[in-house]
This record gives C-alpha cells, structure tokens and sequence, in this order.
C-alpha cells in the first residue's frame, strides 16, 4: 500500500490535488517537531485541520517524522535524547489534540527520524534518540518504535550506524532511493529500494517532488508485509 | 578532548591541488600577516567512532594559493561549536561526568593562532553520571561573554522493558527509564576568564530544547513545559503549555522579563538574530518572521510573502543580519532568497530566485552564504548543474557561476573572503575566489557537518 508524504501542512487544495494526480493514498506521513517548517503540532488548530484532511482523503492514518537540525544528528546521546522528547511530546499533543486520533491498534507506531543525503549520522546521537523512544511508556505501553530516513547508498554515515551491534534498536529504514517516477499510488511500482546490510527497509520514497513531478507531496510505499498504514496513527472519524 | 595547540594534533593528509594557481603567486603581493584560521566541524566515518571533531587550517587565496592541511583542535564535543560575531573565537563546549558530578569545559579558540586564548571549567555538583547534558554556547553581539544554556535531564524508574518485533513476532530487551529535564544558565566572561553560575532556572519538567539569543545586554531563551507531563490528556487542549519567552540580564540567573510567546515550538533550530534596529527577530516555519520587543517581550509577526511557497521537502532555511541593518532570509528547497528591512516592518527590498538545489538541507549547514559586505550572495547550484552560483543582492541578478558537474553540500565564505564549497566525498573541501575561479581542492577526513 502506498501513500504520501509532506513537509507542507495538508490542506484541502493539496489533499485534492494531490488525490487527483496520484489516486487515493492509504497513509499520510506529516511532519513533527522538530522539524523546519510548518510542525503538524503547531497548533491544536492546525491539527485538527491537517487530520481532517487525511480523513477525507480517504487513507485516514497518520505517520510520524521529525526532521530535527541536520547538524545536530552529528553530535552527542545527550543531544540525540533532547530532540526525541521533543518529537515525543510533539506525538502526544497531536494524540491529545485530536479527539478521534487513535494509537496503531497493533500498539506499534513507527517514528521516523529524517535523515537527509549529505547528513552524518552519529552512533551517540542515535543511541541518545532512539534509545528515547524506545523505552518511552505512554499510556501503560511502549508504542513508540524508532526507524530512520536516510538514503543508504549516500556517503555520510547512516547504515553503518543503525547497523551497528551498539546501536539501540532501529525497526526499520525508510529509504529515500531509488527514484522511480510511477506517479501513482493506486499502482505503485515494483519493490527497488536502496537498503543497509543488517536493518530492512519497511518504506520507500519512490517518487519524488521536483524529481518525478511538482506537486508538493512524495510518494511512498511499504514493503512487502509492511502494511504502513497499520504502523500509524488511525484518524478513526472527521475531527 | 581539547589539544593544547595545533602543533599537537594529527596531520591530516592533504592533496595539493593547487598547482593551476601557483602562477598566480609568483606575481601577488603578500598576504596580510594576521590571516585567520578556518574551521571544519564534523565527525569521521563511515564506521562508528568517535562523537563530533574540529578541525583547523588557514584557507589558500587566488594570490596564495599554499596546500591546505585542516589539523585537528578538539573531539568529543558536547556541543556544535558557536563563533564569536566578531569572527575572531570560535567556543567549543565538552562535558565530563562522573560520581562526584559534572564538568562542564568552556575552550575559546582564537581564530588567528587555532589555539586556545582563553578556557574556563564550570563544575555542576550534583549532577549525576547517568544525566544528560547539552549545552548551548550564545556569544553576546559584543563577543564579550558566552552564555551557556544548560538542560540536564535525570533518569528515574529505570527498567527493562521488551517489545514485540511486528514481522518475527519475537521479542527484545531494551532499556526504559522516566526521564526529566530542567533548564540551567552560566555565563563565561572574557575578559576576567571566569564564570557566574550555574543558576538552576527551577523549569522541571520542561523540555530540553530550547531557542536562544543574545544582545549586548541580555539573553533572550524560548523554553516550553513539558506537555505530556502537564497535560491532563485527551480532551482538553487548554491544558496545553505555551511557549515562554524569558529575558535575563547577561550574567544573571534571575529574569526582567517573562511572557507568553507564539505557539510556536522552541527547537533550537529557528533562526534567531538580534536586529540592529532594536528587538529579536525569530524565524518559524519559514517564512514567518516573530519579532519580540526587547523591552516588553511583546510580539509582532510578519509573513514574508516571496517565502510563502508549499514544498513537499524541507529546506534548510536561514536568516543572518546584512551589514546595513536590513536581514537575508532564505530557503533554498524553494530556491529562494529575500532581504527584508526590519527597520520597515520587514519590507521586502530584494528578491533573489536561483535553481533549487539538489541537497537543499543535510549535511553542512551552509546552504548560502553572504560576503563580508552583504552585497553578493552565494547559493549551491540548481539539482541539474550542480557547482555554485552568485547573485548580486541588491538586484537578483546572476553575477558568477561555477559548474564542473559537482553537487556540493554546503557553501561558505571565508573571513579571507575565499569561498568554501564542500563535498560529500574526498576531496570534501573545494575553494574558490569571490568571482568563483577555482583555486584548487584539499581533504579532511570528517563527514564536514559545519564549517566556521
């Protein structure tokens, strides 16, 4: 099943274009804090307004990334921590802010940590982040599984960290290569993504804005058993 | 660990490549005596090791153009290093901990010599060894004094917990524990070679991240109340905390002034800078700019409209004062640039487009860079052509390019005035002159996360 991603906040206009020129999606991934634009969490306002939206797409769930300041993801556990109980937090809100929201009903929802192409990606760092999120309790449970964006084949340090034997427990890679341009998500193309050696890829970014097309969304898909939608936030009704 | 003077540290080999412009030395005057250092922050790889490093080494000219060998000045930093307004210092941040508490080491890099000038040592009783610290240098806009705003946070209820992997079904151990931040200050003197501090803000439970500024007076620190910690659940969203804006007199761990700001959240990834004109200026999601008056804390916001475009991919988005008062804010995932005059209400003067470029965020944090004057602006060329480009910031219009096919990561300019491009793969730095003319290419082994 394949469905879109957004640094922009998701809006009627770009719901509809985006339905129109690629299909229906069965997820939205939307960024949370820290991030370098427009937080989903930014406002309970602007929650509600972003899951209504991704409700009437009619892939009503909802998956979480965090894009914290690159040159921070060089530097120390401690650093690596602070940005993870803000992306936590950032979570939480959004669960708090919008009635209908639910958590996965597998109690497994993947937490991206964006990492792009010519960023270095510290074992320290990593180790502080996602050892955060892996041993976060909400709600009696620990719902919070930590996996990386990167594009494996790049030449900073990505797959060798989560890779590691040192490494705190990464669920999965999101790959960002290789693009592909099927500009569709009713008829993804066949699996080719870029992977590390040890951590499977779940989700591929197949088709990017500005490399396949202009809309302002990009096109994902999981991998085969990899049910996204089923590894995020459920928008259960409208907001 | 900090090395005493770069005669101690580790050469780093280098490739001389500059034999295409040593025609140009015979004939060029000498350079001026007190040249300054560079430095190259980073971490080596691709395998595992060490945390983040810096690295220094004098940068070549057109007229002088001598091999470049980035040497190495510190590792295990606590910290991205901070420079100074002047350009003249660089602070660098390390923290030891241990049974008896934590230390926190302030080491002040002089720009000329690559050597220590100054170190201070800031004990932080009571601090436990399992706590985690970060530590954020802001140099006061007269480069006398270094605030550090500290966030230890402090584990409790540490467990074991084991989750299911959803595709094997088996389980795994890992580690949990509550974890709880606050908020300290302490301000590092210059001149006295002392610190004040630390004064424990008495924030708990907040969050760690925290945005940061500094005039010549004050500090200026958005800090936000942990909300799953003080929230009451679902169903309640006037239970949300608010960001808070709190200004202490530099030196001081007691606030003038506290007020509710936007809603934004702080991160400490919003450009920030204290406007010539009076009042700080913040950047959020953007293209906003919040502008908090230095005396009252009030706030007033501004959209700049040529920044308003939707994008599907973040970009690296920067705001730096210019020279004559007036601010260059800019995206590069939407290949955009705008001088706006905070003295007129964030008037849009100028607006430079350029190609978006192929790595508009990641890696260097560079993405464009201002000469000295503010009059040209240099940006990473468009994802076809790669190389670099200049615009004139006055007018918008294209000045000097440079392509060989290469799709740099970061770009710089050099108190020399020689532009620093950087690479994802050896050789990683590549110089230029102002007009972009090639002076030639050297080598560090750190993945470069940000030059200064």
């Amino acid at each position: 099943m394949a469905g879109f991603d957004t640094a922009s906040t998701v809006t009627s206009s770009l719901r509809s274009t985006s339905d129109s020129a690629f299909g229906q999606p069965a997820f939205w991934i939307r960024y949370f804090s820290p991030c370098y634009y427009t937080a989903i969490n930014s406002s309970s306002s602007n929650a509600n307004a972003e899951c209504e939206q991704i409700w009437s797409s009619g892939g009503h769930y909802l998956g979480c990334v965090t894009t914290p300041t690159q040159s921070r993801l060089s530097g120390s556990s401690a650093e690596g921590q602070a940005d993870a109980v803000t992306f936590v937090n950032a979570m939480i809100s959004v669960y708090d802010d919008v009635g209908p929201l639910l958590l996965p009903s597998n109690g497994i929802l993947y937490c991206w940590l964006d990492q792009e192409a010519a960023t270095s990606l510290s074992l320290a760092y990593w180790n502080g982040w996602a050892g955060y999120l892996n041993g976060y309790e909400f709600n009696g449970a620990y719902p919070f599984f930590p996996g990386l964006y990167c594009n494996p084949n790049s030449a900073p340090p990505n797959c060798s960290i989560v890779d590691s034997a040192s490494a705190s427990y990464c669920w999965g890679v999101w790959s960002s290569e290789y693009q592909v341009c099927k500009n569709s998500v009713s008829s993804p193309p066949a699996w080719d993504s870029e992977s590390c050696a040890v951590v499977a890829t779940k989700l591929w970014q197949y088709a990017d804005q500005g490399v396949c097309f202009s809309n302002d969304v990009d096109l994902d898909l999981g991998a085969s058993g990899f049910n996204t939608a089923s590894y995020c936030f459920n928008v259960s009704s409208n907001p | 660990m900090l090395t005493g003077s770069m005669g101690v540290a580790a050469l780093i080999a280098s490739r001389d490549l500059f034999a295409s412009s040593r025609a140009l030395a015979a004939t060029a005057p000498p350079a001026a005596p007190a040249a300054r250092h560079f430095f190259v922050y980073g971490i080596p790889g691709p395998a595992p090791g060490p945390n983040s490093s810096v690295q220094a080494a004098l940068p070549p000219a057109l007229q002088q153009p001598a091999p470049v060998a980035p040497v190495q000045v510190a590792a295990q930093l606590a910290a991205l290093p901070v420079q100074s307004p002047d350009q003249a210092t660089l602070a660098l941040a390390t923290v030891a901990q241990g049974s008896a508490g934590a230390t926190l080491t302030l080491t002040l890099i002089d720009a000329v010599s690559a050597a220590a000038r100054s170190r201070g040592v800031l004990p932080l009783p009571g601090v436990p060894a399992d706590a985690s610290i970060t530590v954020t240098p802001v140099f006061s806009a007269d480069s006398t004094v270094v605030a550090l705003v500290l966030a230890i946070t402090l584990p409790s209820n540490a467990r074991t917990i084991t989750k299911v992997n959803p595709l094997t079904g088996g389980t795994v151990a890992l580690p949990g524990a509550t974890w709880t931040s606050y908020h300290a200050l302490a301000y590092f003197d210059l001149s006295a070679a002392s610190f004040s501090g630390p004064f424990d803000l008495a924030d708990r439970p907040s969050l760690a991240l925290s945005t940061a500024a500094a005039d010549s007076s004050d500090l200026y620190l958005w800090t936000l109340k942990e909300p799953a910690a003080v929230r009451s659940g679902k169903g309640d969203p006037g239970s949300a905390p608010v960001p808070q804006l709190t200004v202490y007199p530099l030196g001081s761990g007691t606030a003038r002034l506290a007020t509710a700001a936007s809603s934004e959240w702080p991160t400490g990834g919003e450009p920030v800078v204290p406007l010539a004109a009076g009042g700080i200026a913040r950047l959020v999601r953007g293209r906003d700019v919040e502008v908090y008056s230095a005396s009252t804390g009030g706030l007033t916001q501004v959209t700049l409209g040529s920044l308003a475009i939707a994008s599907a991919k973040p970009g690296a988005v920067s705001m730096r004062a210019r020279p004559d008062g007036t601010v260059l804010v800019a995206d590069p995932a939407i290949g955009r640039a705008v001088v706006a005059d905070p003295a007129d209400s964030f008037r849009e003067v100028s607006v430079i487009s350029f190609p978006a470029p192929a790595l508009p965020i990641g890696g260097p944090a560079g993405k464009i860079a201002l000469s000295a004057d503010g009059g040209v602006v240099y940006v990473l060329g468009g994802a076809g052509a790669g190389g670099l480009s200049a615009y004139t910031v006055a007018t918008g219009a294209l000045t000097a390019s440079y392509s060989d096919g290469e799709q740099y990561s970061g770009v710089y300019v050099l108190p020399s005035g020689t532009v620093l491009a950087v690479r994802t793969a050896s050789p990683r730095l590549a110089f230029f002159g102002a007009s972009l003319a090639p002076i030639g290419t050297a080598d560090t082994d750190l993945n470069v996360t940000a030059v200064f």
